[in-house]
């Protein structure tokens, strides 16, 4: 229980609150969180920003935040967050592929993440 | 154990989906759909069994906004409360949720108390609306329960003081017959086509309700008087509703002023007032006025003292001679009652019989009627006088009565009679109305030694087929009936058949009411045995008619001594 509990503080999420979500069942956060791995939302993001298919990249960005909100993965929720909004005012933003990166390195992590979680069960 | 209330979960991601089954799972039984068509499709094969939908908006093959438009259309899902779960990042979402019908939204990241709480009060929320709704309205029209509609009523006319109302109030002649000519669902749809009419009528300009099964209310604003062709216009519309025809409808406006009385009192009122035109045809409605206040007031008044006149004996016997016509001889009596009132004087029984009938007082002074007349035979026998029969009537309401046979048993054996002096008069109508328990109960009365008579013949509908099962002996023709045939002065009329009829089966027959010559002649002329009628005798005191029965005694007496 304490390694989990270090894990979501060295990864830099909310454990208290992430676990009253999941009724304090901790196998089944690990096992949704695993479903998050491959994401293809975050395929059809990269493919949706390369063809500047802005619509289908917010609808595509919209449900990764829901997922990454409600798994508590707050860092890689606020990357999401930062391309989220301007694709929801559908801005034209020479910075998309920056921000589509940082959205590509967190997911890296919440993957090291759940990796650290599954050796600690 | 109460069965767990269901919830749909609409979400195309596995991840939120579980995460919410999860905390629904302790209290709620939970579908998952992965899409709109996907809950369409269960909400297709469970229907109202899911008391929620819990919907998110993005989603592939149908998203939420397209669910929600398709559900609210459909009225076997509509009334289902949706809770939308969006982001918690601006209002937009939020809004066109609740533009398209949601009922409320949670926000992700999902709060488990805030769904739960939530979830539940809307729940709750629903139910007890779907029981107001219940409670407010009638289940078969839709239009306003009774309940409901007086207090719709009190609100209007509370909130509108100085505006004009009336209360019209509607009647199906003889619904219970349609509904068993027809059958219960054709019965049901004439209701609900009535109903819809109705509600057209009055639009928004006032409120409908169903107050029994075949009457309905509406109070709408005053707008103009009402004519004759505006309800035969209606009721046209009524008989083309349905297979059923020739509907008579009878409406009853309660015009609702200053000082209105109570709701109830108001809706009585202008049901009484369409009462008030029963039978009469072609009349199609008719206004609460001073007239039917007073006749109404008159028949409270006389409600009101009903039992004390009883008691203090202002009830009276009359008797009206009935004759033999191949001699002229005093044969018997008919019972009249009179009511002898102390203040309003002597009172027509046209007045308080008919109301007696309805409120079922009837049977009590019939009783009464059947014991004094018994004991004036009982007193004439006493007095050496003719053994003459008393006819009595028996109203309908007295043969639902299970103790009628005994009840007449002990008050001629209380008195010393034989059953054969009291005469029993049933009316014709009634054996049309209850032919079986009529048949059954006239028999034993007949079997113990009463004679029964079948009272105004010829006024209803009795068939030849009925007449030969009824334990009957002797007809009463009603002359009402007989008028137009005695104008006519044919041979061949149906009346010479009746006669006939009654004899080949063994019948005696009285014609009552007859009033002229020429109607005892043709009486005579065809055969008929007795008559009674204002031609020879109105109704009369007791004493009056005992000066008859000693006349007749002293003339047979003298008759007697001559022939010695």
């Amino acid at each position: 229980m304490q390694s989990m509990k270090n894990c979501f503080e060295e990864y830099g999420a909310d454990y208290t609150g992430t676990m009253e979500r999941f009724m304090q069942n901790e196998a089944l956060y690990v096992r949704l969180l695993g479903k998050l791995f491959p994401s293809v939302e975050l395929r059809q993001l990269g493919e949706t920003l390369m063809t500047g298919n802005q619509a289908d990249a917010f609808d595509a960005a919209h449900t990764l935040k829901g997922v990454a909100g409600n798994l508590g993965l707050t860092p890689l929720y606020e990357a999401v967050c930062a391309i989220v909004e301007p694709l929801r005012a559908k801005e034209k933003r020479a910075d998309y592929p920056a921000l589509f990166d940082a959205v590509q390195k967190e997911f890296m992590k919440a993957e090291a993440f759940w990796n650290a979680l599954k050796g600690g069960e | 154990m109460n069965r767990k209330k269901t919830i749909l979960v609409v979400e195309d991601q596995a991840v939120n989906r579980e995460i919410l089954c999860q905390i629904l799972a302790e209290d709620y039984a939970v579908l998952e759909a992965e899409n709109g068509q996907a809950a369409l499709d269960i909400l297709e094969r469970v229907g109202e069994a899911v008391s929620l939908i819990l919907l998110d908006i993005i989603m592939p093959v149908m998203d939420g906004y397209t669910f929600l438009s398709v559900i609210k259309e459909d009225p076997t899902f509509s009334a289902i409360p949706v809770i939308v779960t969006t982001q918690s990042d601006g209002d937009a979402d939020e809004v066109a949720a609740l533009a398209h019908g949601a009922t409320d939204f949670v926000a992700k990241p999902y709060n488990p108390q805030i769904i739960l709480y939530r979830v539940a009060s809307i729940i709750k929320l629903r139910e007890t609306a779907a029981m107001i709704n219940l409670y407010q309205h009638d289940r078969l029209t839709g239009l306003y329960s009774k309940e409901y509609f007086y207090q719709r009523i009190k609100e209007i006319l509370a909130q509108n003081p100085n505006r004009d109302y009336d209360l019209v109030c509607s009647n199906i002649e003889n619904f219970k017959l349609i509904n068993d000519a027809f059958g219960i669902p054709a019965a049901d749809r004439l209701l609900c086509g009535f109903a819809d009419l109705l509600q057209k009528r009055i639009q928004d300009r006032g409120v409908c309700g169903r107050l029994t099964a075949d009457r309905f209310a509406c109070l709408v604003e005053h707008h103009r008087e009402y004519a004759n062709d505006m309800f035969r216009e209606d009721l046209e519309r009524i008989n083309a509703l349905t297979e059923i025809k020739n509907i008579v409808v009878k409406w009853g406006v309660y015009p609702v002023r200053e000082n209105p009385a109570s709701v109830e009192q108001m809706c009585d009122r202008a049901l009484l007032t369409a009462e008030s035109i029963k039978g009469q045809y072609g009349t199609h409605y008719a206004v609460y006025d001073d007239t039917l206040r007073r006749r109404l007031q008159r028949q409270q008044q006389i409600t009101e003292s009903m039992e004390n006149a009883l008691e203090q004996k202002q009830f009276e016997i009359y008797l009206q001679p009935k004759y033999r016509v191949r001699d002229g001889a005093l044969i018997g009596a008919e019972a009249l009652v009179r009511w002898n009132h102390p203040e309003w004087g002597l009172q027509s029984p046209a007045e308080f019989i008919p109301l007696f009938e309805k409120n079922g007082f009837i049977t009590r002074l019939d009783q009464y009627v059947w014991d004094a007349a018994s004991a004036l035979m009982r007193e004439w026998n006493g007095r050496g006088l003719p053994p003459l029969p008393i006819s009595v009537n028996v109203s309908r309401a007295d043969i639902f009565h299970a103790d009628l046979t005994n009840v007449l048993l002990e008050t001629v054996k209380r008195h010393g009679l034989e059953p054969e002096r009291l005469h029993l008069e049933i009316t014709e109508s009634a054996y049309a109305e209850a032919p079986d328990q009529i048949i059954e109960t006239a028999g034993r009365l007949r079997s113990l030694g009463f004679v029964i008579e079948m009272d105004d013949f010829g006024s209803g509908y009795s068939s030849l087929n009925m007449l030969s099962r009824l334990p009957v002996d002797i007809l009463k023709l009603d002359m009402k009936f007989l008028q137009s045939e005695i104008e006519m002065s044919g041979d061949e009329g149906i009346i010479r058949f009746i006669m006939q009829l009654a004899h080949y089966m063994k019948l005696g027959v009285v014609a009552e009411g007859v009033e002229t010559e020429t109607q005892l002649l043709h009486l005579r002329a065809i055969g008929c045995d007795c008559v009674q009628g204002y031609y020879f005798a109105r109704p009369m005191p007791v004493r009056e008619f005992e000066a008859l029965m000693e006349k007749a005694l002293s003339a047979l007496n003298s008759e007697e001594k001559v022939g010695v």
